[in-house]
């Protein structure tokens, strides 16, 4: 029986695990990369999550549609952001730019409680027939797109940026601007790409997020904050590790949850960040030098 | 080829080229001369349109580029090979070779550079899977000059590629620069080893305080004791 129930409580945790790798991989390249600590990640996060909610149970939508209109919304929504605000602070210090992101944050959190009203909302996928049995654990068929889904993104985004033409630009502006320039590397269009793919992450997180559980305006800012604990986690510039630290952080609240008490669940991320800072100052996988690809 | 007129440039609020003229012939090897902060980098940070001049012109092969992108200037033929050699650290030294290549679409023309900079550099062949942040100064400066050439410049600027290297290696910089030159690229060479750059080039400017104050064969200034003991420290 206990077998069974850590099989199932793992699961679950794999589940919220996802969400969080697909959310601090998103900051990752917005912070690790582009050195912005982006406080309005999590808005954006829980905005994916309500343009699907919307598309799927007031437009009707099929989940199947709705899926990659909301992504093109998102994609549209970083590219506003970075060309409207973030490109003219571009030279400017971390702390004027992080004030802005959480201006943005708060900006965004009311603008969808006016928008989409204060309940929490789901995403329906029709994927709502019986669940899975395997032996003792039970996993609902939404539970497996999400972890699915998940999969797919982030394997997409490490090709994109270990193997392409425009990965390998992206990693040349971060690395050496200068240099990158000096290549004939259109630096603009890069840092916009990179931010909008960064968005459009946050945004599948909050869709699937929406899928399985419910997304609210007001879980944004302490979703930013998890995502910041998963990076610190796993290597600040790694890309990997911000999905083995997501994946570790569901793991470990949802066993936490579970057998132990489901009242300081949140605490659960701080206390091993801080273990893990102790024995590896730079993170799970982060070089002192840092790395990422 | 290349032309400056009159050229201003700076930082913010700060003027550092004073209304700069110089230019560079077909096939020439031209020296970029003078003391430390005279506005050496600058100037050559403001041709390649990293940096845009608040006055003045810049033609590059029949083709005004005063107010062009870096990449349109990449495009059109000059590469420029930065001071402190600014390579990519965490990538390959494959993967900085092929983004020296960036504005080049065609696969077989960047895998026939690349084996021409290998051949000039046989070190970095055994080394290209390699970060090019493992490297050592001259192994990372023999890099960032194979980068510059990926793009197949007409005109090469080089800001101070003997800075750290041992008199051996600055030897191997030396012959790699006239080997360029033989190919019949044209060189904007900055540098702080004076008889280094006044045996390569042959014609020099001297830069002092963002204004030309000398421009000569390098002939005779290596025979001007005034000129080289007022501006260039020997
Ligand atoms: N990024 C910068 N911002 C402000 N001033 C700069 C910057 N880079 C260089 N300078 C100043 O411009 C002047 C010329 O510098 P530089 O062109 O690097 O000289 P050189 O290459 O001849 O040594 C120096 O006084 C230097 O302090
Ligand atoms: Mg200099």
């Amino acid at each position: 029986m206990l077998l069974g129930d850590i099989l199932q409580f793992a699961l679950n945790g794999v589940v919220t695990g996802c969400f969080y790798a697909l959310m601090a991989l998103g900051l990752s390249l917005v912070f690790g990369l582009m050195n912005i600590v982006n406080f309005a990640h999590g808005a954006l996060f829980v905005l994916g999550g309500m343009l699907a909610s919307e598309a799927t149970n007031r437009l009707g939508l099929p989940f199947w549609a709705a899926v990659p209109a909301v992504l093109l919304v998102m994609w549209a929504v970083g590219v506003a952001i970075e060309g409207g605000l973030l490109a003219r602070m571009r030279d400017a210090h971390i702390l004027p730019v992080t004030l802005v992101t959480i201006g943005l944050s708060t900006f965004l959190v009311n603008t969808m409680l006016m928008l989409f009203g204060t309940e929490p909302k789901n995403v329906e996928t029709g994927f709502s027939g019986p669940p899975f049995f395997l032996g003792d654990v039970i996993i609902s068929q939404s539970r497996v797109l999400a972890i699915g889904v998940s999969a797919v993104a982030i394997l997409a985004t490490w090709v994109l940026i270990a193997h392409t033409r425009a990965g390998r630009a992206m990693r040349a502006v971060f690395q050496q601007p200068e240099a990158a320039a000096l290549a004939g590397i259109p630096i603009a269009r890069v840092h916009r790409f990179t931010f909008a793919l960064g968005t459009t992450l946050a945004g599948l997180a909050g869709i699937l997020l929406g899928a399985v559980f419910v997304v609210h305006p007001n879980t944004a800012e302490p979703a930013a904050v998890k995502a910041f604990v998963v990076i610190i986690l796993g290597g600040i510039g790694s890309l990997p590790g911000a999905v083995l630290g997501g994946l570790l952080l569901g793991l470990a609240e949802s066993l936490w949850g579970g057998f132990v008490s489901t009242g300081y669940m949140d605490a659960v991320g701080f206390v091993l960040v801080i273990a893990i800072l102790l024995f590896r100052p730079s993170g799970l996988l982060g070089a002192p030098a840092a790395r990422e690809g | 080829m290349l032309e400056l007129d009159g050229v201003t440039s700076g930082y913010g609020a700060v003027t550092i080229l004073q209304g700069v003229s110089l230019s560079v012939g077909e096939g020439e090897v031209v020296a970029l001369l003078g003391p430390n902060g005279a506005g050496k980098t600058t100037t050559l940070r403001t041709i390649s349109a990293l940096l845009r001049p608040r006055a003045g012109r810049i033609r590059f092969n029949g083709q005004e580029i005063t107010r062009a992108e870096p990449d349109a200037v990449v495009r059109l033929g000059l590469a420029h090979c930065p001071e402190e050699r600014k390579v990519w650290p965490r990538m390959t030294v494959a993967e900085n070779l092929e983004l020296g290549a960036y504005t080049v679409s065609d696969r077989t023309a960047i895998r026939d550079r690349m084996e021409e900079v290998f051949t000039s550099f046989p070190v970095l062949r055994e080394r290209r899977t390699e970060y090019a942040g493992r490297l050592s100064g001259g192994q990372q400066q023999m890099l960032a000059v194979g980068r510059a050439l990926m793009s197949a410049p007409k005109l090469l600027l080089l800001d101070e590629p003997s800075l750290g290297l041992s008199p051996l290696l600055m030897q191997q910089v030396a012959g790699i620069i006239r080997a360029v030159h033989a190919r019949g690229v044209s060189v904007l060479l900055v540098e702080q080893n004076i008889s280094l750059a006044l045996h390569l080039a042959s014609r020099a400017y001297v830069l002092s305080s963002g204004r030309v104050v000398a421009d000569s064969p390098t002939r005779a200034l290596r025979a001007d004791k005034t000129m080289l003991q007022a501006y260039l420290g020997g």
